[in-house]
């Protein structure tokens, strides 16, 4: 079997979350510029990769698992196993604008800035409201400041960066955190070993 | 040069010689199976009345145009619906039950600028309409597996009944957005989110509630049933169930049990199947290649009232596999016939009598025989011969 891990903000605590599950996470730790480390003892290959291409690789059924943040899901997902919320990588979707600002007021269409344009357009479709969406890939607070965009869909943590820029949440739109998924087919054709890995991770949750 | 002139558009492609090959050689073994089972192939118009498909899809799914008189049209997006629409007008009068198959491209949108699906997908398939019960069930799921066979790759096939889970859900205290919110959390397998639904005060002691949280659990083998019974508590649900038994029973009695598993999750949103459902997966393709069902309820739509079941295989998905183990090679010409004109009466009827006796052969366009030569060395072609003058340089 393959899993794919994502890089970077769920990094270390998927580690974390291997080394109680019983996995020696140095050989991921010291890989050098490997990109594919063989867990012999598993019989796992371990891939890292973007959270978007977390998605693209399971889907395509090039890897049988996953560790991908329900961000990523909800932007990019279609058809496959969302089988553990693991619990950690914790934030939300919100919908975010200056301060003290009533967004709803007035009846022109307001402009939306995200990196989320999927999520942004599913939330204010729900709402039948008509947006403007504005894809932005850097800090998308600052669109507001300039005056590109009426408010922003954003993954919030803590909230400091939107009160440092004189933002406040308007609305959350869904809470956030690393999941494991599941190839369609792998989950059929290999039913005993995705859920006894299922089952390890469970177990390693709870350790 | 005018922009896009040398592309095609998202989700389209071109098909060059090994893959047309393996294309056509998949889809002949197709028909050919089809046809020994008495089924008999339709072509249907790549333009449909938009209405056609109103029950199959969603609107957003298909691509569509205007017609002379404004009337909107779609694109081919499936090919059960037009099928339907030949049993219920020009095929109305014909005994029951009807066997067609076809092999044609669907065209379906794509959902964003990520979405890299193809719009165009070659699928083939069959329609037994008019027939129901378990006769006919077994007739299409027999016929199923073959096709999978077909590929030569691992294979597995997965039954389901979206009825067992419809008549569970009918009983259960929800409002119809929290039921769609379940409906979802067991499609995507989403143990950890339904389970924590299920959790919630109030819903904890509801034990048809807590029934359903096994849905997503309940796929594997002959041991999903003696489960499936404990949380059957309706007797709609306890009937799905006894048939889909009857059925993997009968399957087994045909030798087929280790090809065959159950799921009783698969619980799709989008769909006109009323109850039996299957999915067919081959090993090294990421995605379900073959999926079909019962759909009893459609041909209403069409002024009809008969029961209908059948499938549709992916013939892209079966080709690359096939494609992989080597299938679909064209083999280059074997002889290049180079002549000078004054001989050309000559040539072409040693051209007649190689393709008269099966030879492949390629007439040369050279004028000499060096720049024959040259092509043949190039295109792999083994053997140049001459018919007359033999003429060198320009």
């Amino acid at each position: 079997m393959r899993i794919a891990l994502t890089k970077g903000r769920l990094e270390g605590k998927t580690m974390e979350l291997l080394e109680r599950t019983g996995v020696d996470v140095d050989a991921i730790r010291n890989k050098g510029r490997r990109l594919v480390i063989r867990l012999e003892e598993l019989n796992l290959d371990v891939v890292l990769a973007k959270a978007a291409d977390v998605i693209t690789y399971i889907e395509r059924g090039a890897c049988d698992l996953g560790v991908v943040g329900k961000d990523t899901i909800m932007e990019y997902g279609q058809s496959f196993y969302e089988v553990l919320d693991l619990g950690f990588g914790k934030c939300r979707f919100a919908l975010a604008g200056p301060r003290g600002v009533d967004f709803y007021s007035g009846h022109g269409v307001k402009t939306i800035a995200t990196k989320y344009s999927n999520v942004a357009r599913a939330f204010f479709e729900g709402k039948n409201m008509d947006v403007e969406i504005v894809h932005i890939d850097g800090s998308v607070e600052l669109a507001p400041i300039l005056g590109v965009a009426d408010a922003i869909v954003d993954i919030v943590e803590t909230g400091t960066t939107l009160k440092e820029n004189g933002l406040e949440v308007i609305e959350d739109i869904a809470p956030i955190s690393a999941r494991l998924i599941v190839n369609t087919v792998s989950m059929k054709l290999r039913k005993a070993e995705v859920m006894s890995f299922i089952e390890r991770v469970r177990r390693g949750m709870q350790a | 040069m005018k922009k896009n002139m040398r592309i095609t558009p998202e989700g389209t492609r071109d098909f060059l010689f090994e893959e047309c090959g393996i294309r056509r050689q998949i889809e002949g073994r197709l028909a050919q199976l089809y046809q020994q089972r008495g089924y008999s192939e339709v072509v249907t118009p790549v333009l449909e009345f938009f209405e056609v498909f109103e029950n199959t899809l969603p609107q957003e799914r298909m691509f569509k145009l205007c017609d002379g008189k404004n009337r909107l049209l779609a694109l081919r997006a499936d090919s059960t619906s037009p099928a339907m629409r030949i049993a219920a007008s020009r095929l109305r009068n014909r005994p029951l039950p009807l066997r067609l198959y076809y092999n044609q491209n669907i065209y379906r949108t794509l959902s964003g600028a990520s979405d890299d699906r193809s719009t165009e997908i070659a699928q083939s398939g069959v329609e037994l309409l008019g027939a129901a019960g378990i006769r006919a069930d077994l007739e299409i799921i027999h016929t199923a597996l073959d096709v999978l066979a077909v590929c030569g790759a691992e294979y597995r096939f997965e039954l389901g009944d979206v009825g067992f889970f419809k008549a569970l859900i009918a009983d259960v205290p929800l409002t119809d957005e929290q039921k769609e919110d379940v409906r979802g959390l067991i499609e995507s397998k989403n143990f950890a989110a339904l389970g924590d639904f299920l959790r919630q005060p109030g819903r904890e002691e509801d034990d048809r509630l807590q029934a359903i949280g096994a849905l997503p659990h309940l796929f594997g083998g002959e041991e999903v049933f003696q489960e499936a019974e404990r949380i059957a508590f309706n007797p709609a649900a306890r009937e799905r169930l006894t048939y889909l038994r009857s059925l993997y029973d009968a399957l087994s009695a045909l030798g087929l049990r280790d090809r065959v598993s159950i799921d009783l999750g698969i619980v799709q949103k989008i769909d006109y199947y009323s109850g039996l459902v299957f999915v067919g997966y081959l090993e090294g393709a990421g995605e379900p290649v073959l999926s079909g069902g019962r759909y009893d309820t459609l041909s209403a739509a069409f002024g009809l009232s008969i029961p209908a079941t059948g499938f549709a295989v992916d013939v892209d998905a079966i080709a690359r596999l096939s494609a992989e183990s080597g299938g679909g090679q064209v083999a280059p010409a074997e002889v290049l016939l180079q002549y000078d004109l004054q001989h050309a009466a000559e040539a072409f009827q040693r051209y007649d009598e190689y393709l008269a006796r099966g030879v492949r052969c390629e007439l040369s366009i050279f004028a000499s025989l060096e720049a024959a030569q040259a092509y043949a060395a190039q295109s792999g072609i083994k053997r140049v011969e001459t018919v007359g003058e033999v003429q060198c340089g320009q």
